[in-house]
């Protein structure tokens, strides 16, 4: 039995047939600012990202690219500007935020997952507890959502017991069950293996084809001029330049990219 | 094995295996050696020096008086009975002790993390202090404020229904009347009712989504079959002290805890409490942070992530330094001797005026030790239920 990821998943693949400038806004951030003490972890940054659309954040370390997509579920708050997503706008309104973090899934450069409970667990938490979604029908969805990851052998097991690359894609599965139309990564292959990296890059590839709109802070620049829509790179907590992976890796705008992508590459 | 330098194999004092043996059998002999010399001297000692020894004087009238006791008590009794009636005072002071500061510590170990800056200072200075003043001064501290305090006729009242004054705490207790079998029975039958509701209605929330609320409603129905049975049966009269009569003042019904005791009981709650409030904070912040930023990403409201992500780990952490804490607690009680609290190392060593002095340490010794295997036994198996895989 093999379950597509279609089947699990909200988006529409189809959307990425039609052309970036003609679809909606899924995320708007207007002049969002956001200090710890002093420091300015992200200083200005405007941008938007469309239905369905890939874009891969880079920078220098401390450039403020982490903070920043983690304002998009509120895990920071910003102190400024405007930020609004699928519609919703970002308040301290609860209802807003619950709303907002049920459509945008997250997954972490150290996995997060909850150790004491089963693999199997990890993924039906949210959906029984947040969609109120029968057990069986729970179970049913992490099977195949674990199926599409690759390792529907380890359901029963605790995250201790699997490799990184293992436990990254049960990460996955596990935010891919609430549904969510935004999957925001955060260096989601730092801590892995190289040959670890692959196997979750993979399933990062298939799930770009199904129509999610994704936000992946990485230093994977074969995956990023492979998969992403756009490149963003941030340096001091400024998003310096904007623009497809052709443009920033053979002619970037800015000098300061091509500083930066020179050191990396 | 074959080896090229020894071709009959390894010689004996570079073998691994051999050593281990020869240091095993060597330590053990040592160890038997010294255990055995120490029982041979003491049984000499005992002999030669004709130190009375034996357990031949504990059915004998212990004609000691003990200043308070849970059950009824008077000289005449034995020996035996006497050490019964000193090992449950102890026993009250550590039950008590432990749930009331667990309760305590609780309350301010969460304080301590609270983002209420006065809150967690509180909360801090708090721990500092009872943590680092040595637990015999603070019970003298708070028997002398006992002491200091009004007498029966002139002491504090609060609620029309708690004495305190430098006789002690007099509080409301239930005395139990004809109807209490019944009652207990019927409360038995709730608990069970309410188990199995919650049990029921916790599967039905897993297995259909629906929230289903098990605590509340076990926790409702325990209440009010409770209460059924209290106006069915009438099976407990609660007593309220009162004053009497007279130049004395003097109170009478509810049930009194006298100076020592309180004092025994506020100085271990609070010195214990210190404790088990960082040791609570500690465990909270065990839990990784990103644990809640996952649940928080998945939206899980702060309740769930509480019952479901949060606590279950941090109550591992918590345990076992908890069951020590009651550990030491139990074993603190016994300077109670200092402020007149007849536990059971005060009456023992009364009774070692008369009676054999290495017999019953040895007694207070063994009660001791099955008090606290009785806490630690308790904890391995919550720790044992809790375990999961691939972890500790």
């Amino acid at each position: 039995m093999t379950t597509s990821l279609e089947e699990t998943t909200v988006t529409n693949p189809d959307i990425r047939k039609i052309p970036l400038e003609d679809r909606d806004d899924i995320i708007v951030c207007e002049n969002v600012y956001k200090w710890f003490g002093d420091f300015c972890a992200v200083n200005d940054v405007t941008m938007s990202v469309k239905r369905g659309e890939v874009v891969v954040i880079f920078g220098p370390s401390g450039s403020g690219k982490s903070t920043f997509i983690r304002m998009i579920n509120r895990l920071e708050e910003h102190q400024q500007g405007k930020i609004v997503v699928d519609g919703i706008e970002m308040t301290n309104d609860l209802r807003n935020l619950d709303a907002i973090r049920r459509e945008v899934g997250m997954v972490f450069q150290q996995f997060n997952l909850f150790p004491h409970l089963s693999v199997m667990s990890n993924i039906t938490l949210a959906p029984q507890r947040v969609r109120h979604l029968p057990k069986a029908e729970a179970d049913e969805l992490a099977m195949s959502l674990l199926e599409r990851v690759g390792i529907p052998e380890q359901a029963e097991k605790y995250p201790a017991e699997l490799s990184g690359g293992q436990q990254q894609r049960v990460a996955i599965a596990r935010a891919l069950a609430m549904q969510p139309e935004i999957m925001l990564f955060d260096e989601p292959t730092s801590a892995l293996d190289p040959e670890m990296i692959k196997e979750v890059l993979d399933v990062m590839r298939e799930l770009a084809d199904t129509g999610m709109t994704m936000l992946c802070v990485t230093h994977e620049m074969g995956f990023a001029r492979e998969v992403a829509d756009r490149m963003a790179m941030f340096d001091e907590g400024q998003l310096v330049e904007i623009d497809t992976p052709d443009h920033i890796f053979t002619n970037p705008t800015e000098a300061r990219t091509q500083l930066f992508l020179d050191q990396i590459l | 094995m074959q080896s090229i330098l020894y071709p009959g194999g390894i010689p004996l004092w570079r073998n691994v295996v051999f050593i281990q043996w020869v240091v095993q059998i060597i330590s053990a002999i040592v160890v038997i050696a010294i255990v055995s010399g120490f029982i041979f001297n003491v049984a000499n000692e005992i002999q030669d020096r004709e130190i009375p020894f034996g357990f031949s004087f504990l059915d004998e009238a212990a004609q000691i008086p003990i200043g308070e006791s849970v059950i009824q008590y008077d000289p005449s009794q034995s020996y035996l009975y006497g050490f019964t009636v000193a090992a449950l005072n102890t026993v009250k002071a550590s039950v008590l002790g432990v749930i009331l500061a667990t309760m305590l510590g609780i309350i301010i170990g969460v304080s301590r993390l609270s983002s209420n800056w006065l809150l967690s200072r509180l909360a801090l200075v708090y721990i500092e202090t009872f943590r680092n003043i040595p637990l015999l001064i603070q019970l003298l501290f708070w028997f002398l404020i006992i002491l200091e305090l009004p007498n029966v006729r002139e002491g504090y009242v609060f609620f029309d229904a708690f004495y305190l004054n430098n006789s002690g705490f007099y509080l409301p207790w239930a005395t139990p009347l004809g109807g209490f079998w019944p009652w207990a029975v019927l409360t038995v039958v709730g608990i069970v009712g309410a188990v199995l509701a919650f049990n029921y209605l916790q599967k039905r929330e897993t297995e259909t989504g629906q929230p289903s609320y098990p605590i509340i409603a076990g926790f409702v129905i325990f209440v009010v079959v409770t209460i059924i049975g209290l106006i069915i049966f009438t099976p407990l009269e609660l007593v309220i002290p009162e004053r009497q009569e007279g130049p004395f003042g003097r109170l009478q019904g509810g049930a009194r805890w006298s100076g020592s005791f309180f004092a025994l009981l506020i100085g271990l709650v609070v010195y214990t409490s210190a404790f088990i409030a960082e040791i609570v904070r500690a465990g909270i912040q065990a839990v990784n942070r990103g644990q809640t930023e996952a649940a928080r990403s998945l939206g899980l409201n702060t309740n769930n992530s509480l019952r479901f992500v949060i606590f279950p780990q941090a109550l591992r952490v918590i345990i076992p330094p908890l069951i020590s804490q009651y550990l030491n607690l139990t074993k603190n009680s016994s300077l109670a001797a200092a402020i007149g609290y007849p536990d059971l190392v005060s009456v023992s060593t009364t009774m070692t005026q008369i009676a054999p002095a290495i017999s019953l340490i040895g007694m207070v010794m063994v009660t001791y030790l099955a008090m606290s295997l009785f806490y630690s036994l308790v904890g391995n198996i919550y720790n044992r239920i809790t375990r999961y895989a691939g972890v500790g």
